[in-house]
């Protein structure tokens, strides 16, 4: 408890201190390389029917938004005097992103996976000892990202004196969920920026969630416009129990992690094991603030299974020339269906969360092309 | 209104510090965990606390998540089964007063399916099942939920036993003095349950200041694995809570690991009444 007292503390105090926005602004431009850019994607149009447009955050540097949270909470660290830094990871975005934010300010840096995850993203493993951090992997309950998030939390109750914990979700104990929001809600305030000064607001923002830092970042900047706001969970193999992890969709309120939220649960207040083909919407929950968005109704949630999210990730490849993380293809399959009806003129701003090199290996062998 | 728990630990406390010890119910069945819970209270324990399993025990270290592991594993595995292995201690020894350990969500949760007021209705089973109290490692003193609790516990008259950790702030301290009950689990050492060869020296001083501000009898728990160590907190510790020593025996010698928990219990208890 006491330490994130302190975080909330120093966190409310620094916000608005030019001193740290200036640091922040800097270190957003020369080193994540913001702002990132808005794509036309011309042929995903001719192909779905609808002006599809992409925020780039498969640009910035490590190749993923999760930089902006884990520059952002790296900075609170070193506000708060903390010489070390832990993560959980699950695709291992998050994990580089925090590995990469230690070596760049020169702390001690401990990263949680799960042993599935760490089988699945070989290469963010490999990145993130090559970045000096030490990889920790998590063998217990399902080894994936909630097992990774239960070892993380476990870590920073034995060493909260020197380490700050940056959770790389719109997850946790508050003031978690408002720091991620705020540090990611550059995705928003930049795109509405860039779709407003070329070919106006957007009619639909589409992105994918899993506890939803992404999305939560992106929708922050058109909360109060007339566009219609898409999470998009992992709908899995099907949906079963231990299926999906489609937290919305199948979750009931109850206490996880430090959060009140949606979490998919069984008899008797178990957590469900959950199961996606992209290891970064691994998890049986959601951030508590798209609860409340999915409650008041002004976002809608919507799921794609892994077989779509797979096509996706291999069309896009193929006609854009990007290759999407696993995770975004979620985001972008949605957006194939939703032009559909959408109509030729109707702008959707889909946001790209992260490159899909990561995914390569793993695709490979489910698609049978190894 | 009168705190049943405490009164029976302030009584005790005349004959030296009381023995706690921790069980996870159903490991490696609850058969056993009955067995066990009986022997350790013939051999002396004054408390049992029965730990429900959970799917991710953040407050817990390796030995005790393994437990949990086996307990789920269990075939006749249920909510209710859980209460009812509680029941069948509490009628073969009804002088012992029987302490929930359970993270939040089983509380607050458990009875979502069948019950409009979940909580009320976890209270009401863990009363029938002779609880006397329970210990919630995820649940802040200073959360609406600990209100609440707090409310529908006091019907119940099951006690709100909260944690303090060496880093437990004095106005933190207060809050507890307000909802807590029965007595304090005080976190000997920072990080989770578990072994530890040395307690850290400031215990002895931090289990001071929580007494004074809070009112309360305060027991030590994380990190007991020898009686010596409990030895060395008997002038100001109401009470010791040994855990993980436990499930190491029983993983190791499953339910036959009965003759070793009853030796073990023993072995505390004398350190902290000689």
């Amino acid at each position: 408890m006491p330490a994130i007292l302190e975080l909330e503390e120093v966190y409310f105090k620094v916000r608005s201190k030019k001193r740290f926005q200036k640091k922040w602004e800097q270190l957003q431009r020369d080193y994540i390389g913001r702002p990132s850019r808005l794509t036309y994607a011309a042929r995903l149009s001719d192909e779905w029917g609808a002006q599809i447009y992409l925020k780039r955050e498969d640009l910035n540097h490590t190749g993923a938004h999760k930089i902006n949270n884990a520059i952002g909470q790296a900075l609170l660290a070193l506000e708060m005097g903390k010489e070390r830094i832990i993560a959980e990871t699950g695709a291992g975005q998050h994990g580089v992103a925090t590995a990469t934010a230690a070596a760049h300010f020169g702390l001690k840096c401990t990263v949680y996976m799960g042993s599935e995850d760490v089988r699945r993203q070989k290469l963010n493993c490999y990145r993130m000892k090559l970045l000096g951090a030490e990889v920790i992997p998590v063998t217990s309950g399902t080894s994936t990202l909630k097992d990774a998030t239960n070892e993380a939390m476990r870590d920073w109750a034995r060493n909260v004196r020197n380490t700050h914990y940056i959770i790389g979700s719109a997850i946790g104990p508050h003031p978690f969920p408002i720091i991620v929001a705020d540090f990611q809600s550059v995705i928003g305030k930049e795109s509405r920026k860039q779709m407003k000064k070329g070919p106006g607001l957007p009619h639909a923002v589409i992105a994918c969630v899993g506890g939803g830092s992404n999305a939560i970042g992106i929708f922050h900047g058109f909360l109060k416009d007339d566009v219609d706001l898409y999470g998009v969970e992992a709908g899995g193999r099907s949906d079963d129990p231990g299926e999906n992890s489609a937290s919305i969709t199948f979750g009931e309120v109850g206490y996880f992690h430090g959060t009140k939220s949606l979490f998919i649960q069984k008899e008797g207040g178990q957590i469900q094991g959950v199961h996606s083909v992209s290891a970064g919407l691994d998890y049986p929950g959601v951030g508590p603030e798209h609860a409340y968005l999915a409650k008041t109704g002004r976002v809608k949630y919507v799921r794609v299974r892994d077989d779509r999210a797979l096509e996706c990730f291999q069309e896009v490849s193929r006609l854009e020339g990007i290759i999407p993380a696993l995770e975004s293809a979620h985001a972008l399959a949605f957006a194939r269906e939703l032009a559909r009806d959408a109509g030729k003129k109707a702008r959707i701003l889909v946001n790209l969360s992260g490159r899909g090199d990561k995914d390569v290996a793993e695709a490979a062998s489910i698609l049978g092309m190894e | 209104m009168m705190d049943k728990l405490k009164e029976y630990i302030l009584k005790k406390r005349a004959q030296g510090p009381l023995y706690m010890p921790y069980l996870t119910a159903g490991d490696p069945d609850f058969a056993s965990t009955v067995r066990f819970a009986c022997g350790m209270i013939d051999a002396g324990a004054d408390l049992i606390e029965l730990g429900i399993p959970f799917s991710d025990p953040t407050a817990d270290g390796p030995v005790i998540q393994a437990a949990m592991v086996r307990a789920m594993e269990n075939a006749d595995f249920s909510f209710e089964r859980i209460f009812q292995c509680a029941r069948e201690i509490h009628e073969a020894r009804p002088d012992v007063p029987i302490v929930f350990l359970s993270y939040m969500n089983p509380v607050f949760r458990g009875f979502a399916h069948k019950s409009d007021r979940p909580l009320e209705a976890f209270l009401a089973e863990a009363a029938r099942a002779g609880i006397q109290g329970i210990v919630i490692p995820d649940l802040p003193a200073d959360q609406p939920e600990a209100n609440e609790f707090f409310r529908v516990s006091e019907r119940f008259q099951i006690a709100q036993i909260f944690m303090s950790a060496p880093n437990t702030s004095p106005d933190r301290l207060n809050d507890l003095r307000k909802h807590g009950r029965g007595f304090i689990y005080h976190v000997t050492s920072y990080g989770v349950t578990g072994e530890r060869s040395e307690l850290p020296p400031e215990v002895k001083t931090q289990m001071k200041a929580v007494r004074e501000s809070t009112g309360l009898p305060v027991f030590a728990g994380f990190g007991f694995s020898r009686p010596d160590q409990a030895d060395t907190v008997k002038a100001v510790a109401d009470g010791v809570i040994v855990g993980s020593l436990h499930h190491r025996l029983i993983q190791e010698k499953g339910p036959g690991a009965l003759e070793a928990i009853c030796e073990s219990t023993a072995a505390f208890v004398k350190a902290l009444r000689g």
